[in-house]
């Protein structure tokens, strides 16, 4: 199946980029400073063009133009055959991102014990059970206790403290 | 003469042991997802600084070596460059653990990598004097183009997608000028406070490989996909050491691509590792079977990016300028032993230097045997389950990006890149034209403004950068490489065509059977 809507989205932000950045580059009062990416931009429109025409190319062989059938979501876009698991993604993408901006202030090993344990928790799909927590809150504690003394005692680096260790 | 004089120096048992144990230290750092040669050589400067220089070099000296090597593991079992200069290794090396092969993957990368360590080290010892006047006499013309070969070696690299290839080199070149340029002072894309800086290539590797291989490895939670696992089995270090023996045209060309990218300053092992898979693949009698798992890119690959790590200290060592990332670092180390490289290091501290560069030749031993000792037993680290997996790598990650810079701008813009490469590799953007594009970005540009300047005060910008025999060169180069890149393209699309065509009638025959 043609997977034309995400075709057509990879091609607009393919010339999206570079336009941009040719805009972003008008406030530059130096021309000799916006010479180089410049020229990368015009680069970057002209391969975007030809990975349009490939598009236009391809989707003309496969069937004859109907825009009405290009512009529909098509099955590979949400992972092929099998289920794009959204709320796994999501998940971790959450967790993610709450680890990474709460990690100045919790401080590292706190907020990295943290993450580890709920991702374990979380992003399992075995059914949870209080001895399997235990286990993987013992998981977690080891792996930060190695980091720990490799990193903070053995090599001395340096890395946020926060409110805890 | 002095080499020789000083090379048993080098066998005292703290010495040995500061080798072995930084050989050791070096695979495990470097096989760690995220921290590459570069950190693992910083992270130890500061406690060199209470050894004697010669021994703090040594240590240095193994753990850049080794780091290097060690990167392959990861990059060969679970899909994740360890260093930069592994990006290679996993076009076949991955794909050669797929296929239960993951032993013999190993078992080739730290054996190439001995060889090409140890030929590069003995560049290091009997030419640098040669190599290093012809690197430095590379004029800005000639980097500009160098640089830019490196980035058309990515359209064949991303095999099947010649625009989209160069396009995400694009891409790298455009992320490499964010930030204040360093000729003319003036900021350029930054719309953010942490832009400032630009964006430093540790936090972007790390984001623009692992991040993506995180989400892939959260997809696919309770399936077996991307973690191999084996089992060492008796006769596969023969069988490796027989491939060897079979392909001594990937190796030696393998090292003296190395050899001569590693004596170019700003180039690295990343670059070497590239354009010896991609020198290898065009020379191959079966260069269809790169990419889907053949030794001959392992061997090529690995045997070049280490054996850039010996001529990297040529620049360094007789000028003071670092040949890559990790030899920067290592010129701290120096310094903080109030060494300056320069001709006088090999006259005033010739025990040092000399001690030091005997001591890389034993380091490459030690590398290929206790990393092959090592890989015997890393399937006990490919048994965590990917839910592990990704918890541990995302620390990892985050700590990597901190500490090169100790910024949690750098983690930001880490995890920025890696949330892009992710959606962009599901169209089919491979993150490595980028990462290349970033690496050279800088080296392309400051190089083109140079010989701008250069030029405007003679013949003019088109005489400067299109004429003279090595500018040539390498302007016909990236013209073949675009070309043979565009051909095997069009090959491959025919090839797929016949095949799509002969299973169409196949099944049609099938069903009108039926």
């Amino acid at each position: 199946m043609i997977n034309a809507r995400k075709r057509l989205l990879e091609t607009t932000v393919m010339f999206a980029i570079p336009v941009v950045a040719l805009w972003m580059l008008d406030d530059i009062s130096v021309d000799d400073a916006k010479f180089f990416p410049k020229y990368i931009c015009y680069g970057m429109l002209i391969l975007a063009s030809i990975n349009a025409l490939q598009l236009w190319l391809y989707l003309n062989r496969i069937r004859p133009i109907s825009w009405p059938t290009f512009l529909r979501w098509s099955l590979p876009f949400k992972g092929g055959p099998v289920p794009f698991p959204v709320r796994r993604v999501g998940m971790a993408l959450g967790l993610m991102t709450v680890y990474v901006f709460a990690m100045e202030t919790v401080g590292f090993y706190l907020s990295g014990f943290l993450f580890f344990l709920l991702s374990l928790l979380v992003l399992d799909p075995a059914k949870p059970t209080p001895a399997g927590a235990g286990r993987k809150a013992v998981n977690a504690l080891i792996f930060m206790a190695v980091v720990y003394v490799l990193f903070s005692v053995m090599l001395g680096v340096v890395i946020p403290s926060g409110i805890a260790l | 003469m002095d080499f020789i004089t000083y090379f048993f120096a080098c066998f005292t048992p703290l010495k040995i042991a500061l080798m072995i144990g930084g050989a050791v230290g070096g695979i495990l750092l470097g096989a760690a997802p995220g921290l590459s040669p570069t950190m693992a050589v910083a992270l130890l400067v500061p406690f060199t600084f209470h050894m004697d220089p010669a021994e703090g070099l040594i240590l240095l000296g193994a753990v850049y070596t080794a780091a290097v090597a060690g990167g392959s593991i990861t990059a060969i079992l679970i899909n994740i460059p360890g260093a930069p200069a592994n990006i290679a290794t996993m076009f076949d090396g991955h794909p050669m653990a797929r296929k239960g092969k993951a032993e013999k993957a190993l078992y080739l990368s730290f054996l190439s990598s001995g060889v090409g360590g140890l030929f590069g080290v003995a560049v290091l010892i009997l030419f640098t004097p040669p190599i290093a006047r012809m690197a430095m006499e590379f004029g800005p013309a000639e980097l500009f183009w160098l640089a830019i070969f490196g980035v058309t070696v990515i359209a064949g690299l991303s095999s099947g997608t010649v625009v989209k290839g160069l396009y995400a080199g694009s891409f790298g070149l455009l992320l490499s000028c964010i930030g204040e340029n360093p000729v003319y002072g003036v900021e350029r894309f930054v719309f953010s406070d942490m832009l400032t800086g630009g964006i430093s290539i540790i936090p972007a590797l790390i984001g623009l490989f692992a991040i993506p291989q995180i989400f892939t490895l959260v997809e696919t939670i309770g399936q077996a996909l991307e973690k191999q696992s084996f089992k060492a089995q008796k006769g596969v270090l023969r069988e490796a050491l027989g491939e060897i023996i079979r392909h001594p045209r990937q190796w030696i060309m393998g090292s003296v691509v190395g050899s001569f990218i590693g004596a170019i300053p700003g180039a690295g092992g990343q670059v070497a590792g590239l354009i010896a898979y991609d020198q290898s693949k065009k020379m191959s009698r079966t260069p269809e079977l790169y990419g889907t798992g053949t030794p001959e890119g392992v061997i090529s690959v690995e045997s070049s990016n280490n054996a850039t790590v010996g001529p990297a200290l040529i620049p360094l060592l007789t000028m003071g300028i670092p040949g890559s990332p990790t030899a920067a670092v290592l010129l701290g180390g120096l310094l903080i032993h109030g060494l300056f490289p320069g001709p006088e290091l090999f006259t005033k501290h010739a025990d040092v230097a000399y001690t030091f560069i005997a001591s890389m030749v034993v380091a490459q031993f030690a590398m290929a045997i206790f990393g092959i000792m090592i890989s015997r037993y890393s399937h006990i680290v490919m048994n965590i389950p990917n839910i592990f997996m990704v918890a541990a790598v995302t620390i990892l990650c985050v700590y990597g990006s901190y500490s090169v810079q100790n910024s949690m701008d750098d983690v930001i813009i880490m995890f920025c890149l890696g949330l892009c490469m992710y959606l962009s590799s599901r169209n089919s953007f491979s993150p490595a034209p980028v990462v290349l594009g970033l690496i050279l970005g800088p080296l392309a540009e400051d190089n083109f403004s140079r010989g701008k300047i250069i030029a405007q005060t003679g013949d003019g910008l088109a005489s400067y950068f299109l004429t003279g025999g090595v500018n040539m060169v390498v302007i016909a180069l990236c013209a073949i490489s675009i070309g043979w890149s565009i051909y095997s393209e069009w090959k491959m699309s025919r090839n797929n065509e016949a095949r799509r065509a002969q299973a169409t009638a196949a099944t049609a025959a099938s069903l009108s059977e039926a």
